[in-house]
C-alpha cells in the first residue's frame, strides 16, 4: 500500500498539478473498491494516492435537455436513484443496481466502472450502449473520447490513473423516440458477477428502428458492440419479433465467450447472449411504443 | 405448552441473542493478548511437489520478526483421526495447494507478510493426482508413499442374502450418481491464538466445535500430555463440521509461541480457507436397487469412490456413514456395499452437516423417486410403503425407539401439494413441479465402546442464580439457549438466572463436542440429569429451612413453596443464601457424566449406536426456465421429527439454515480444480452460495414423537436439514420438465443440455 501519502484536491487543476508533480508515482483514487485491493494485493503500487472525491465540481449527475453528464465522484447507488436516469435511461439504472453489493454500490464510481476496464462491468456495458463520452483532462489539456475507444485489454484502460482524469461522462440524449434496457444472467440473485450481460439503446421514427447498439460482456476483452446485429435492425419494424430474435441470434454469433471451469462454456454462454439480447431489445422497443 | 411448561416448547429467544447483535459477544479475533503476536503460514503453491530446500535466513533477519519455522522446528509426530497422516509442517513434500511449508510470528500483518515473502522455497514439481480414476491407475504417482494405491480406506458390508434377494425381484435399477466437494461457508474464519505459561502449559484460544478432541490432537502433534493443554473457546461465527477437528494452524500456533515465548494469534483470511477449509467429501455412487412391481423395496447393492483429498481427517467415517445409513431408512431387506476412500492431490475433505449422509441421500432419494416413476408408482407413497417405524431393528442393528418418519413424508407431501402455481406459465417456457426427498440421521454416534454421553456441572451461587458448565459448543446453533432453557425448567427458576459459563477445558466437564447432531440430545440430558439432581440436593436444604416435607415443596418461578401451607414460601436466592453462608455449608454443585444406553458398533459396523435417530421430509416446488436452465426454488416444506422440540426458534433457524445450504448444494456449490490440481473457486467472488434473496419461502412443520431417551424427549434436527434439500430439488426437476440429473451441483448449464441434447451434440 501507498506509505507516502493520502491528498485530497479541492480542484481539478489542483489535482493534475499533483500528478504532474509525481510523475507516475502518484494514482487517482475514487471509490477505491478495485484499488484498494490492488494495493494490497501489490498488484499495483503507487507512493501517493490522490483522492478525487472532495472535489466539487466531479460529484453531480447534470441532466440538461440534450445531454446528461456524469461527474467522476458519482457512485453507482446515486445513478441508479437518480429519477431521470431511472425514467429514461433505465438500461444504465439497471445496470448500476446489479453492480456488487449496497456497500460497493455507495462507494464504487461509475467512472471507475469504466476505466477498471473489465469486460463483465455491468455500469460500463450500460453506459457504452448509451455511446457515453468521456471527458478527460491532463497536463496537456482537455479532450473528449467515446468511452467504448477506452479499452486496451482485460483489466487495462486508455486512461492512466497516475497521469491524467476521466472527469465526467456524457450521455447526448437523442431528439427522436429511444429506448434503452439491460439484462444479465447471474447464478444467484445478487452479489454475482454476470455470466452474460447486455444493453441496449435504440432510436426510432415512425415505428421503425434507425440507430441502434448493443453492447454485450463479459464475451470478449473488452465490453463487445454487436455490429452485425446492430445493422440489421436499421429499419426494422419495432414489433417485428422475428427480426428482433434473429440479431438476437447475429449477437450471439458475434460473441466470443471462453470456456471456463466457473463460468461455464462458452457454448451455453452464447445461448445466454441470444436470451438476453432478444429480451433486452425487445424491452428497449416497448419503450419506445410507450413513449416513455 | 402443551405438557405445562414454562420454557421448553417455547419460542425462547437465544440467551445471547443481544451479545451479538450488539457486537459485545467477543470472538476469537477480539481477543488481544499483552505482547501476542501475529503468525501467518507460507502454503505450497504447488499441488504435488518435492520441497528440495527451504531458506529463512532473510525473513529471520527482517525487523519485527520473532519466530520463522518450518518443519525441522516441529516436533515429528503425525495426527489426523482414525489414520494419522498429517505433520504440523510439510515434510520433504507438499501434496495440495495450501499445504502448509513454513510459518513466521511478528510484530502486526504486514510485517508477517513481509516476511513470508522472503522465504525461499524450492520446488521439484511432481505429478498431480487429480480425479479417483487417476489415482487408482496402476502407475498413479503415490500421494502417500506409504499407502499404495493411494487408498485411504475400504469398507466392504454385507446384510442379508442379496444375491438370492436381487433373483427374486420384479425389477432391478441401475444407476450412478456424482456429488461436489463443497465449502462450509462459515462466517468467522477459523483460527488460534496460542500462549505458553510458565509451568510449561500451553492455551489455545480458538472457537471450535470440539474442544476436548483438540486438546488431545493438539497434544498429540506437540508430543506433551493433553492436560498440558488448555482449549478456551470464545464464541463461534459458525462452523457446519469444518471446525470440529483442529487443522495444522493450531499447533502452528503453539510452536510459534513457543519458539518467539509470546502469545500468537493466527486467523486465517476467506483466501486461506478458500485453499484449505475442510469441505464436503465428493463421492460416484452406484447404485443396483431391487423392487417389487407392489413398490417393496428388497435390496441394495452400492459401490462408492470418494476423493479423499491429500490428508484423511474425518474422510473415513464420513465413508462409512455414506457406506451405511440408508440402509436403515427403509426396510430393506439385504444390502451390501463396497467403498473406497483416495487420495488426491486436492484439498484434504471432512465432514459438513450430513456427514456422508447428505451424499447418499442424493443418491438414493433420487434413485427411489426415479425407479417409482419408471413402473407407475407414486415415488412418496414407496417411501411410506417402505419406511421404517417405531420399534423396528434395521439391517445394521439400530433400535427405532421413536420414529416421525411416515409423519414427516405425509406432511411434506399434502402441504407441498396446496397453493401450487400452475404448471406452466409464458406459454410453456416456464414449467414447474414437485419432489420430495426424505432422510434418516443421528444424535450422538458411538463408535465400538467408546463414550458418547456428555457431562453437565451446575452450581447455584448465593444469589440464587445457576451456572451451568458444560463440555459442549454452541457454535451458533443455539446450544447456550437449549441448555439454560433445559436447566431453568428442570429446576423452577427463570431463564434469566442460568448463567452458561463458556467453554474451557481446564474447566468444563469432558465433552465430546457438536457434531452428529448430538448436543441438545446428549449434552441436553447431562444438563437435566445434574439439575435434577442438584434439585433433590437443593430441595434437602429447603425442608431444613422452611420446615417442610421434600414431598411437599416445590419450585416455581424462582419461589419455594410448601403446598400443604402456601404461606410458607421462600426465594430460591433466599435458600441458595442460607446453604452457601451458613454453617449448612451445602454443596449446591454436581457434576453429572451421562452416558445414552446405547450400545454401540461391532467391528463389522453392526449395533445400536445412536441415543435417537431423526427423521425428516422435504417437498420442495421449483420452476425451471427451459430456455436458459434456471432453477428456481419456490417452496419448502420441511417436516422434522425432532421428538421434541426444545426451542422452537431453534428449530425453525435450524431449518431455515439447512435449506439454505442445501439449496446451495443442490444447484450452485462447488470447490472446482483445474486438471492440474490448481484450485479455482479461491474467493466468494467465484465460489457462490445462496443469498437471502435466493431463499424460497418456507413452511417449517415440527413432528413430535417424544423420544423415550432425549432430555424432555427431544432429539438432534442440526443436520437433518439440510440432507434431503438437494434431492427433492432433483426429484421436483424431473417432475417439471422430465428430466433427471446424477451429477451435483445441478447446474443451469447442465439442465439446458440436458433439455436440449440435440443442440448438445453440436458443441465441440
Amino acid at each position: 500500500m501507498s506509505d507516502k501519502g493520502y491528498v485530497f484536491p479541492t480542484s481539478i487543476d489542483k489535482c493534475i498539478v499533483l500528478l504532474t508533480k509525481h510523475a507516475g508515482a502518484a494514482r487517482l483514487i475514487a471509490g477505491g473498491t478495485d484499488l484498494m485491493l490492488f494495493l494490497r494485493e501489490r498488484k499495483t503500487q503507487s507512493r501517493i494516492l490522490v483522492d478525487i472525491t472532495r472535489i466539487p465540481e466531479l460529484q453531480n449527475i447534470e441532466v440538461g435537455p440534450e445531454q446528461v453528464s456524469i461527474g467522476a465522484a458519482v457512485t453507482h447507488a446515486e445513478v441508479a436513484l437518480n429519477p431521470f436516469v431511472r425514467k429514461s435511461l433505465s438500461a444504465l439504472a439497471d445496470g448500476c443496481e446489479s453492480v456488487g453489493s449496497p456497500q460497493i454500490r455507495n462507494i464504487a464510481t461509475l467512472v471507475g466502472n469504466v476505466v477498471s476496464a473489465q469486460p463483465a462491468a455491468d455500469g460500463a456495458v450500460a453506459l457504452l450502449a448509451l455511446g457515453a463520452e468521456a471527458e478527460i483532462v491532463s497536463a496537456a489539456g482537455r479532450r473528449r473520447e467515446l468511452a467504448e475507444n477506452l479499452y486496451v485489454g482485460v483489466g487495462r484502460s486508455k486512461v492512466d490513473p497516475s497521469e491524467e482524469l476521466i472527469t465526467r461522462l456524457i450521455v447526448k440524449l437523442p431528439t427522436q423516440r429511444f429506448g434503452t434496457a439491460f439484462a444479465r444472467y447471474a447464478p444467484r440473485e445478487a452479489l454475482s458477477l454476470p455470466l452474460v450481460n447486455t444493453a441496449v439503446w435504440l432510436t426510432a421514427n415512425r415505428g421503425r428502428i434507425e440507430d441502434v447498439r448493443i453492447v454485450m460482456g463479459p464475451v470478449a476483452t473488452h465490453p463487445l458492440r454487436a455490429w452485425e446485429a446492430e445493422k440489421i435492425l436499421k429499419g426494422v419494424d419495432l414489433n417485428d419479433g422475428i427480426a428482433l430474435k434473429e440479431a438476437a441470434q447475429i449477437a450471439a454469433r458475434e460473441a466470443h465467450p471462453r470456456d471456463s471451469l466457473l463460468r461455464g462454456s462458452g457454448q451455453y454462454r452464447k445461448v445466454l447472449v441470444r436470451e438476453l439480447v432478444e429480451k433486452a431489445l425487445k424491452s428497449a422497443a416497448n419503450q419506445v411504443k410507450e413513449g416513455v | 405448552m402443551i405438557r405445562g411448561y414454562r420454557y421448553i416448547g417455547h419460542k425462547q429467544p437465544f440467551i445471547d441473542a443481544k451479545e451479538k447483535v450488539t457486537g459485545r459477544a467477543r470472538y476469537l479475533d477480539d481477543i488481544m493478548l499483552p505482547g501476542m503476536l501475529c503468525g501467518k503460514i507460507l502454503r505450497s503453491p504447488y499441488p504435488h511437489a518435492k520441497i528440495l530446500a527451504i531458506d529463512t535466513s532473510e525473513a529471520e533477519k527482517l525487523p519485527g520478526v520473532h519466530a520463522v519455522i518450518t518443519a525441522k522446528d516441529c516436533p515429528p509426530n503425525r495426527f489426523g483421526l482414525s489414520i494419522p497422516d498429517v505433520n504440523i509442517l510439510a515434510i520433504d513434500k507438499v501434496r495440495y495447494v495450501g499445504d502448509e511449508v513454513a510459518a513466521v510470528a511478528a510484530d502486526n500483518e504486514g510485517t508477517a507478510e513481509e516476511a513470508l515473502r522472503l522465504i525461499k522455497v524450492e520446488y521439484e514439481e511432481l505429478p498431480a493426482v487429480v480425479e479417483v480414476d487417476d489415482a487408482l491407475a496402476p502407475d498413479a504417482q503415490l500421494v502417500h508413499s506409504d499407502k499404495p494405491g493411494n487408498v485411504a480406506t475400504r469398507y466392504h458390508l454385507v446384510r442379508g442374502d442379496i444375491d438370492a434377494d436381487f433373483a427374486r425381484c420384479d425389477y432391478i435399477f441401475e444407476d450412478e450418481f456424482q456429488t461436489s466437494r463443497v465449502h462450509g461457508c462459515y462466517m468467522e474464519p477459523f483460527g488460534a491464538i496460542a500462549e505458553w505459561d510458565q509451568r510449561d502449559r500451553l492455551t489455545v484460544w480458538t472457537g471450535i466445535q470440539a474442544a476436548f478432541h483438540a486438546r488431545n490432537e493438539i497434544a498429540l502433534a506437540l508430543g506433551i500430555k493433553p492436560s498440558q493443554v488448555r482449549v478456551k473457546s470464545p464464541y463461534i461465527g459458525g462452523g457446519f463440521g469444518a471446525k470440529i477437528w483442529i487443522r495444522n494452524f493450531h499447533p502452528v500456533a503453539a510452536v510459534l509461541a513457543r519458539k518467539s515465548g509470546r502469545p500468537v494469534k493466527i486467523v486465517l483470511t476467506r483466501e486461506e480457507e478458500m485453499l484449505t477449509t475442510r469441505p464436503r467429501t465428493p463421492a460416484k455412487i452406484k447404485i443396483k436397487l431391487g423392487m417389487m412391481a407392489d413398490g417393496t423395496l428388497v435390496c441394495k447393492e452400492t459401490k462408492i469412490w470418494a476423493n479423499n483429498g491429500a490428508y484423511s481427517w474425518a474422510a473415513p467415517k464420513i465413508l462409512l456413514n455414506m457406506s451405511m445409513r440408508t440402509d436403515c431408512l427403509y426396510r430393506f431387506k439385504s444390502t451390501k456395499t463396497e467403498s473406497l476412500l483416495v487420495y488426491t492431490n486436492l484439498v484434504p475433505t471432512s465432514g459438513f452437516r450430513g456427514y456422508g449422509n447428505t451424499q447418499m441421500h442424493f443418491a438414493l432419494e433420487s434413485m427411489i423417486d426415479n425407479a417409482s416413476r419408471k413402473i407407475g408408482l407414486d415415488p412418496v407413497a414407496v417411501r411410506i410403503k417402505n419406511a421404517v417405524r417405531q420399534g423396528d431393528v434395521t439391517l445394521h442393528g439400530w433400535k427405532i425407539r421413536s420414529c416421525g418418519l411416515t409423519e414427516c413424508l405425509e406432511e411434506a407431501y399434502n402441504r407441498i401439494r396446496v397453493g401450487r402455481l400452475p404448471k406452466e406459465a409464458q406459454g410453456g417456457r416456464i414449467k414447474r413441479g414437485i419432489g420430495v426427498a426424505c432422510m434418516n440421521h443421528v444424535s450422538g454416534n458411538r463408535g465400538g465402546d467408546n463414550f458418547d454421553g456428555s457431562a453437565a456441572m451446575v452450581r447455584f451461587h448465593e444469589d440464587g442464580r445457576l451456572f451451568v458448565y458444560s463440555g459442549e459448543s454452541d457454535m451458533g446453533q443455539g446450544a447456550r439457549t437449549v441448555f439454560a432453557q433445559i436447566a431453568a425448567e428442570t429446576m423452577g427458576i427463570p431463564i434469566d438466572d442460568i448463567v452458561i459459563m463458556p467453554l474451557d477445558t481446564d474447566i468444563s466437564p469432558f465433552g465430546y463436542g457438536s457434531y452428529s447432531s448430538r448436543v441438545t440430545t446428549v449434552g441436553g440430558k447431562a444438563v437435566y440429569l445434574a439439575t435434577k439432581q442438584l434439585k433433590e440436593q437443593f430441595l434437602k436444604l429447603a425442608t431444613k429451612v422452611m420446615q417442610a416435607e421434600v414431598d411437599n415443596l416445590e419450585i416455581k418461578d424462582g419461589l419455594v413453596y410448601d403446598r400443604l401451607n402456601p404461606g410458607n414460601k421462600k426465594s430460591v436466592a433466599d435458600v441458595a443464601r442460607i446453604g452457601v453462608r451458613t454453617k449448612e455449608g451445602a454443596a449446591l454443585t454436581v457434576y453429572y457424566t451421562y452416558d445414552p444406553p446405547t450400545e454401540g458398533s461391532d467391528a463389522e459396523g453392526y449395533g445400536d449406536y445412536s441415543s435417537a435417530y431423526n427423521y425428516g421430509a422435504h417437498g420442495i416446488e421449483v420452476e425451471v426456465d427451459t430456455e436458459t436452465g434456471r432453477v428456481k426454488v419456490l417452496r419448502v416444506v420441511a417436516a422434522h421429527d425432532v421428538g421434541t422440540a426444545i426451542n422452537i426458534n431453534g428449530v425453525i433457524g435450524q431449518i431455515a439454515g439447512g435449506i439454505a445450504q442445501g439449496l446451495g448444494y443442490g444447484l450452485l456449490e462447488n470447490v472446482i480444480h483445474d486438471n492440474n490440481g490448481m484450485p479455482k473457486t479461491t474467493s466468494l467472488r467465484h465460489y457462490i452460495i445462496p443469498t437471502i434473496k435466493d431463499m424460497p419461502q418456507i413452511e417449517p412443520v415440527i413432528v413430535e414423537t417424544n423420544d423415550p431417551i432425549g432430555p424432555y424427549g427431544a432429539k438432534g434436527v442440526g443436520e437433518p436439514t439440510l440432507i434431503p434439500t438437494a434431492p427433492a430439488i432433483a426429484n421436483a426437476i424431473e417432475d417439471a420438465v422430465a428430466v433427471r440429473l446424477k451429477d451435483l451441483p445441478l447446474t443451469s448449464e447442465k439442465i439446458f443440455w440436458a433439455l436440449h441434447s440435440q443442440s448438445k451434440e453440436g458443441r465441440k
